[in-house]
């Protein structure tokens, strides 16, 4: 995979390499991750959702299907953080490294789906401070 | 497996009397098969569901994961590409509630088709591996045999995907078990890729679409630019001789004669590439025309036109081998016909390839599909091709403008009063009886 781009996913510290003819959701399933979703891929349910904090412009321009399921996300999840920078990991195609946050944490496949694992939950929507490349 | 030269085709195959407007003369074939309600009911229920048809080319689904919908009448199936490189096909429907899996095309990413609807999840070789919530559901209606995505048998060959929905059918290599095939074989479609695929909706039976190409006897009148000059018989309708095997439907045309003593073989085959060439964009590569070109300009001063032929032919391999895109043993095949609804022409590793597709609900409406393939270098990585959906009739290619013209003239007329049958001639359009012939087979079981 020549020009792979690195994301960073905070706060959990995880390293994704994504290649250039995939996705970050695509990247995450093949180097062993459970991303978090229910459509697996399709600019459906949201649940891959990230924020974007560092390199929004080293990802390729969000489509129109994509910009109206973030712009419900927006409305909902996120009404008090008008300035967050939002994309779909199963959208995201990058040219350069990223850093984003995700809610949950990414879950070593073969864990139960969707990061249900047998700890408790603790995580709580993590409010990252946005530092460029706002939409 | 017997195939028959201008045959009349077999008269033991039984007409099924439950069949409405069943051939029963295989020379006249009633109107009504043209447009008739129940006639094409029951062609969906009885040729469409149990016969083996191209669903997609293997490049619409080039990686694991990737998916093709195929719609056939009022039925959708997916075509997925597996893990391990294979290729199989579903009914398209969740065993849920029937919600349609995958649209147009696409893919199915970390091996996971779900449901739009409830979520139900599929892995890509069609088992239910996980139900939202499955507690609240009855137990016994939710077993692997309730759950599991229907199959349909696949067949892979010639860079194609043929589907059978019925499971209790012959196979693929019966089906297609005739000269044709070993035809097909040699024009290197593995090795070609696509160039352009273009649909458009055609105002006819689907049948009248495809029986354009299945006969050459059309050709003097629709073309004349491939006649040129040409009255009557001095264009010898008699040149072609149609081949089909009696048993699956399949067709083939060997030349057998001299088309015409107004042009030598080889101006007649300049006629044909100089209007091929920008008439359909793709029935041989500009350098392959050019190289033709260079040739016939030493005609007659430093080569006969036999010359002539046999040399440009040589040059077209050497200059494939040279820029390693080799051009495949079989340099060409006249109107070949793959039963129900593909036809095809091949010339120095380009093809053409047509689907005729009838419509959900209307008779007198179909679809027509081309496909344009040409040799690429051994290897070269599938590209998934861009469906291009043509608006009028003069977006297509001017040769294929005659053809539809004469598909939506010849459904207007289909109606008209005393009008009860098609005529049709045993020596030149015998590839259209057997087809019907076939047809009925189908519909009468």
């Amino acid at each position: 995979m020549t020009h792979s781009a690195t994301v960073v996913v905070e706060p959990w510290g995880v390293t994704i390499d994504v290649g250039p003819s995939e996705t970050m959701f695509d990247a995450a399933l093949r180097q062993g991750w459970q991303w978090p979703t229910n459509c697996f891929g399709q600019c459906r349910c949201t649940v891959c959702h990230v924020c974007v904090l560092e390199g929004a412009d080293m990802m390729d321009e969000p489509s129109e299907d994509e910009l109206a399921v973030l712009a419900s996300l927006r409305r909902t999840l996120y009404a008090r953080q008008p300035d967050i920078v939002l994309r779909l990991a199963c959208q995201i195609r990058l040219h350069g490294d990223a850093r984003v946050a995700q809610r949950r944490r990414p879950q070593p496949l073969g864990a139960a789906p969707n990061g249900e694992s047998s700890e408790p939950d603790t995580d709580t929507l993590t409010t990252p401070e946005v530092t460029d490349g706002q939409h | 497996m017997v195939s028959t030269e201008r045959s009349v085709t077999s008269h033991d195959r039984a007409t099924d009397a439950t069949v409405p407007f069943a051939v029963v003369d295989e020379v006249l074939v009633p109107a009504e098969r043209f447009y008739d309600a129940e006639f094409f009911a029951l062609e969906r229920d009885k040729l469409w569901s149990s016969v083996w048809q191209l669903a997609a080319r293997l490049e619409d689904v080039p990686q694991p994961g990737d998916f093709i919908e195929y719609v056939i009448t009022d039925r959708s199936y997916l075509i997925v590409r597996q893990d391990d490189g294979s290729v199989k096909a579903f009914e398209n429907a969740c065993r849920h509630r029937a919600t349609v899996l995958g649209t147009g095309c696409g893919t199915f990413h970390g091996g996971k088709m779900v449901c739009p609807f409830h979520g139900w999840r599929f892995e890509l070789d069609g088992e239910c591996s996980f139900i939202y919530s499955a507690r609240g559901f009855r137990p016994d209606t939710i077993t692997p045999e309730h759950t599991h995505l229907v199959e349909c048998q696949v067949a892979t060959r010639w860079g194609m995907v043929f589907i059978n929905p019925d499971l209790s059918a012959p196979g693929f290599d019966d089906f297609m078990d005739c000269e044709l095939a070993t035809q097909l074989d040699e024009i290197g479609l593995d090795t070609a890729r696509v160039d352009w695929w273009r649909r458009i909706r055609i105002e006819s039976n689907w049948k009248i679409a495809l029986e354009a190409f299945l006969e050459a006897y059309h050709i003097l009148t629709t073309h004349p630019e491939l006649a040129p000059g040409h009255v009557d018989d001095e264009y010898n309708a008699d040149a072609m001789s149609y081949c089909v095997d009696p048993e699956r439907g399949h067709g083939w045309i060997n030349e057998s004669g001299v088309v015409s003593e107004l042009m030598s073989p080889a101006e007649n085959m300049m006629v044909n590439n100089r209007v091929m060439l920008p008439g359909v964009e793709g029935w041989l590569t500009q350098a392959q025309f050019d190289t033709m070109e260079e040739f016939w300009a030493r005609v007659p001063d430093e080569l006969t036109e036999d010359e002539f032929l046999v040399q440009f032919h040589a040059q077209v391999y050497v200059d494939g081998e040279a820029i390693g895109v080799p051009v495949p043993p079989r340099p060409s095949l006249g109107h070949a016909y793959v039963f129900p609804n593909s036809a095809l022409i091949s010339y120095l590793g380009n093809t053409l390839w047509y689907r005729f597709l009838p419509d959900a609900r209307d008779p007198e409406v179909c679809t027509w599909e081309i496909w344009c393939l040409s040799q690429r270098p051994v290897g070269e990585p599938l590209v998934r091709p861009e469906l291009q959906e043509l608006a009028h009739q003069r977006e297509l290619p001017p040769v294929y403008q005659q053809d539809a013209s004469n598909m939506e003239l010849q459904q207007r007329g289909i109606r008209s009063r005393g009008f009860t049958h098609d005529v049709y001639a045993p020596r030149y359009e015998n590839m259209i009886t057997n087809m019907h012939q076939l047809l009925d087979a189908y519909l009468g079981r």
